[in-house]
């Protein structure tokens, strides 16, 4: 465990989690995500876990690293998504992350975004159905311009997830980044395994020290991206 | 009038049966595996078409069943999208015998194809491949699955040095865990059969774990890949279990069913890839030059063979003839089977044999008028694959029995030999050796002799007969085989070779073994000198002959106790096993036996003749050798042969392996090496070849007579030492010249 003071917090792009920026006793900045409770605020006194702790990267302004730790689970779920320019992407979820990640798919060349949504998130330039109207994949189908290259499944349940495989196109890449609530009983074979499809199943809030090199990658992008205007983190 | 009328109404009949007949010209009729409904499987005919444009026919050889996939269709599982009644087999191996215009292969050509388990197959030319040079049948048979692992392995892009867990020991998984260790990863093959993982060590795989009594340790795998290749819809759950953080778990087996209770929040805290790998995302051809489509993954495959860096051998549980497909369906539908690579073997004599020709013009007016004077149609057209020259021997088989059926079998697919005649005094073993394969039967060796259609005999008869029926065919013209051993007495021996001289004949012994891959790489390492000189050899051969095979040999095909007397076959082991390892052990050393001292027993009292020798001998050389030999062995046989010299040692069998001072074709001198992944020998097709090749172009033959002398002479010393309990020198080869004629 590394002793810290909470120089900074902020709310993660999920509910269930906030970001924080502190400096240990040599004054070294680090930066963490933890869940929201219990929650530390301004100069209290933590410990956190060795393992837990992400360096903040040379070239990256302190004043941005709770920004760029905010951003930093939407970026992984992208990456996850192997995007490329002239893809097309069905978001499905509708929080903060659901929103970051279509910056992200923006700024990685997709064509088009989809988002499977609550009412209420509705974002002028995508392609937008609501979550809690029960719709079938074929009447999702019918009203995308093509099957997503990608879909990101960052909400819903069980019900959506296997949606999403039906939607993908072939060879295709599913990323399932939120817990379902329950296990499943899944066939396999019609989607994943005679479609080629790739489920990427992930939790872009959690961590380990093998992610470090990986998080100062991510962190230096984000800041260009922000510096470049392709990322407004002062919109939401 | 009424003559111009009669003549009206016949040259109208002799036109409607003409065209009737036009009709079926160029039909070919084969045989096909059929599932007419779930559990239900059987053989039956059809007919195909010549090829078109573009198209061609091949006559198979071998095809290979995908189990997971037929076993699937045939038990009619969840998942499995075709009906009845259904073709299975998606990989075979042929022989091209009619090309349409403008296809690319000729006729004769050995190709791979995704074809059913067919006797004949029609397809475009774009969908068959040539087979290179120097890969076995049962490898190339196997190339869809070839392809379908490399594509598994492919999705996977393994690194080198990761580490990769396949699950399920099948014919996929195993070719996968083999491609996993070529692609560079540190392979741990994993199944709940012992039996199955036996197999995967024996085809060199890093690592095995039985997942059944050892569950728990597939938790600290680990892995950075797994390859889930069960077809089991549970075993997803043992992939998360065996996976590393953020590995990539392909799905490479068809699931058969709903995986239950998926719990994700495994693979979510793993950050677990689960990539699907059916081949049917892959394109055909290469649209793009460099593309991994089906042609490049399949030409991969048979090129990886050809180099030797895949070892099949082991995985062939079982190679049966086309009508035993209920039979084998029927086990492979039983849970407790443990098959992985089976084999229809479509070589084998039968009705499926059949073969094709374009029907010619007169042929098909012959055809017209028989079928209008009421004489029935005419026998089925056949006609011999034309080989790349056109030059054919005719071989007449003398003796149909056990033996004659792997002859019959080699000689329909050797490329420049052919059956014209079979002869037995049991005449149904001629005819059914002879069916379908257009080669006339008798029970008359006579009759064959005076047969203008055989150009060499084959003898496999009782071991007596050799000698009086090579002198016979010699002296009628013939060239002539006899299988192994030369005859029962030396005197015999040059009874043979003086008949063929008198007659200008190519005169062999079928002594095959010298083309085991095994033995052929050895000479060649010896011949360039990795041991030196010659020291040494060592025999040791055991199997178990119960009291069956003295009254009926090993098939019961054709039985008769002649095996068990001195008189009839010579002796025992020693002259009918071992003469072949003495034959290719001198022929390894590349020397004669000049003494030898012997003991005999039969301890089993089966048979007249020893069923034990133990024997040293002195080669013309100088080196030395042991020989042990027995058919009394319990258990597991032994088949241990092993040549040492004054710079290394060789281990011939089972693995050829080899320790030498030398460095020798890049093997680096002073470590042990073992040559994996030889091709499984097609040495019998190999033999008559080279044999076909010295009747026809002069070239030497495969065993000399002389060579074939000295076996005898060896065996003919050893019982006579064993009798007078004393060493005895070998009689002398007498040389003779040229390429084994015996002029």
């Amino acid at each position: 465990m590394t002793e810290l003071v909470v120089r900074d917090s902020a709310a993660a792009a999920d509910s269930r989690y906030l970001g924080y920026v502190g400096e240990d006793a040599h004054q070294i900045s680090w930066a963490w995500l933890a869940p929201e409770s219990p929650l530390a605020r301004t100069d209290d006194r933590v410990e956190v876990p060795g393992a837990e702790l992400l360096p903040c990267p040379a070239d990256v302004p302190r004043d941005r690293l709770l920004t760029l730790l905010a951003y930093w689970p939407a970026w992984r779920v992208t990456a996850w998504a192997r995007l490329e320019i002239g893809s097309g992407v069905l978001i499905v979820g509708s929080g903060t992350l659901a929103k970051q990640v279509a910056e992200f798919c923006r700024c990685r060349g997709a064509l088009w975004r989809g988002v499977w949504g609550a009412s209420g998130t509705r974002d002028g330039e995508d392609l937008w159905f609501p979550l809690s109207g029960g719709q079938q994949p074929s009447e999702i189908l019918r009203a995308l311009p093509a099957r997503p290259d990608s879909v990101l499944v960052l909400g819903g349940g069980a019900h959506e997830f296997i949606a999403a495989l039906t939607i993908c196109r072939d060879l295709g890449t599913v990323v399932v980044a939120t817990p379902l609530a329950t296990a499943l009983d899944l066939n396999l074979y019609p989607d994943v395994h005679r479609r080629g499809l790739t489920i990427h199943a992930g939790s872009p809030f959690e961590y380990g020290p093998a992610d470090r090199e990986a998080w100062s990658q991510a962190a230096r992008r984000i800041n260009t991206l922000i510096d470049l205007g392709l990322v407004a983190p002062w919109k939401q | 009038m009424a003559v111009r009328d009669l003549s009206l109404r016949l040259r109208s009949k002799l036109k409607r049966h003409l065209l009737d007949a036009l009709d079926q010209r160029g039909l070919a009729r084969g045989f096909q595996v059929e599932f007419r409904r779930a559990g239900e499987c059987e053989i039956r005919q059809f007919e195909e078409g010549m090829p078109g444009p573009d198209e061609i026919l091949t006559e198979t050889v071998l095809s290979a069943i995908s189990p997971g996939t037929e076993r699937a269709v045939y038990l009619g599982l969840h998942n499995v999208p075709f009906d009845y009644p259904y073709v299975p087999g998606s990989s075979q191996v042929g022989r091209v015998v009619a090309v349409g215009g403008g296809a690319k292969l000729q006729a004769g050509q050995i190709v791979f194809a995704a074809g059913p388990h067919a006797s004949l197959c029609r397809y475009p030319s774009a969908r068959a491949i040539a087979v290179p040079s120097g890969v076995a049948f049962e490898g190339a048979a196997m190339t869809s699955m070839g392809f379908v692992a490399l594509h598994g392995v492919r999705k996977a892009s393994i690194e080198a040095g990761e580490r990769v867990a396949v699950l399920g020991c099948g014919l996929i998984g195993q070719l996968a865990s083999q491609l996993a260790q070529l692609a560079g990863g540190e392979v741990v093959a994993i199944a709940t059969s012992p039996e199955r993982l036996e197999v995967a060590k024996a085809c060199g795989v890093n690592r095995v774990l039985d997942a059944r009594r050892e569950h728990a340790a597939l938790a600290g795998l680990r892995a950075d890949v797994v390859i889930e290749a069960t077809g089991n819809p549970e075993a997803v759950q043992d992939a998360a279990l065996a996976a590393g953080h953020g590995a990539r778990v392909i799905l490479l087996g068809s699931s058969r069913g709903v995986s239950r209770t998926l719990d994700l929040t495994i693979w979510q805290g793993k950050q677990l890839r689960m990539i699907g790998a059916h081949v049917r995302t892959v394109p055909v051809s290469d649209p793009i030059p460099g593309t991994w489509s089906w042609r490049r993954e399949c030409e991969t495959f048979l090129e990886l063979l050809a180099q030797h860096r895949l070892i099949v051998t082991p995985l062939i549980s079982r190679r049966a003839r086309p009508d035993e497909a209920s039979r084998v369906f029927a086990d492979l539908a039983r849970p407790e089977d443990k098959s992985v690579a089976v084999l229809f073997d479509w070589s084998v004599p039968g009705p499926w044999t059949a073969r094709v020709e374009m029907v010619s013009p007169l042929r098909v007016a012959v055809a017209g008028l028989r079928k209008m004077v009421g004489r029935g149609p005419a026998p089925p057209p056949v006609c011999l694959p034309k080989r790349s020259d056109g030059r054919v021997l005719r071989f007449g088989l003398i003796g149909c029995g056990e033996i004659a059926v792997e002859s019959a079998a080699a000689l329909r697919v050797a490329g420049n030999a052919t059956i014209t005649f079979a002869a037995d005094p049991n005449v149904e073993l001629a005819r059914g050796l002879a069916a379908g394969t257009g080669a006339r039967h008798s029970g008359s060796v006579e009759e064959l002799l005076a047969s203008r259609e055989v150009d060499a005999v084959l003898i496999s008869t009782p071991h007596h007969l050799h000698a009086p029926l090579a002198a016979q065919a010699a002296e009628a013209g013939k060239h002539v085989v006899v299988e192994k051993p030369m005859a029962t007495t030396l005197r015999d021996c040059d009874r043979m070779i003086d008949a063929a001289r008198r007659s200008g004949v190519v005169l062999s012994v079928c002594y095959c073994q010298r083309y085991d891959p095994r033995v052929q790489r050895a000479r060649h390492l010896l011949d360039r000198g990795l041991l030196g000189d010659i020291r040494g050899t060592r025999i040791a051969f055991g199997q178990y002959r119960g009291p069956e095979y003295w009254k009926a040999g090993l098939t019961g095909r054709a039985a008769s106790d002649w095996r068990s007397k001195g008189e009839t076959a010579g002796g025992g082991v020693l002259i009918m096993n071992a003469c072949h390892i003495l034959d290719y052990m001198g022929w390894l050393v590349g020397s004669p036996v000049a003494e030898v001292t012997a003991v005999t027993a039969n301890f089993s009292g089966l048979a007249e003749v020893e069923d034990s020798v133990s024997m040293s001998y002195r080669y013309t050389t100088g080196a030395i050798g042991t020989l042990d030999a027995t058919t009394g062995l319990v258990g597991p046989d032994t088949y241990e042969q092993s040549v040492r010299g004054d710079e290394g040692q060789l281990v011939v069998t089972p693995v050829l392996r080899f320790w030498s001072r030398r460095t020798v074709d890049g093997y680096e001198a002073g470590r042990w090496h073992a040559v994996r992944g030889l091709p499984r020998a097609a040495e019998r097709r190999q033999f008559f070849e080279a044999f076909a090749g010295a009747v026809l172009d002069g070239q030497p033959a495969p065993v000399t007579a002389a060579e074939a002398r000295a076996v005898q002479a060896t065996i003919e010393s050893a019982y006579r030492s064993a009798g007078e309990q004393r060493t005895v020198s070998v009689a002398s080869p007498d040389e003779p010249s040229g390429n084994g004629a015996v002029e």
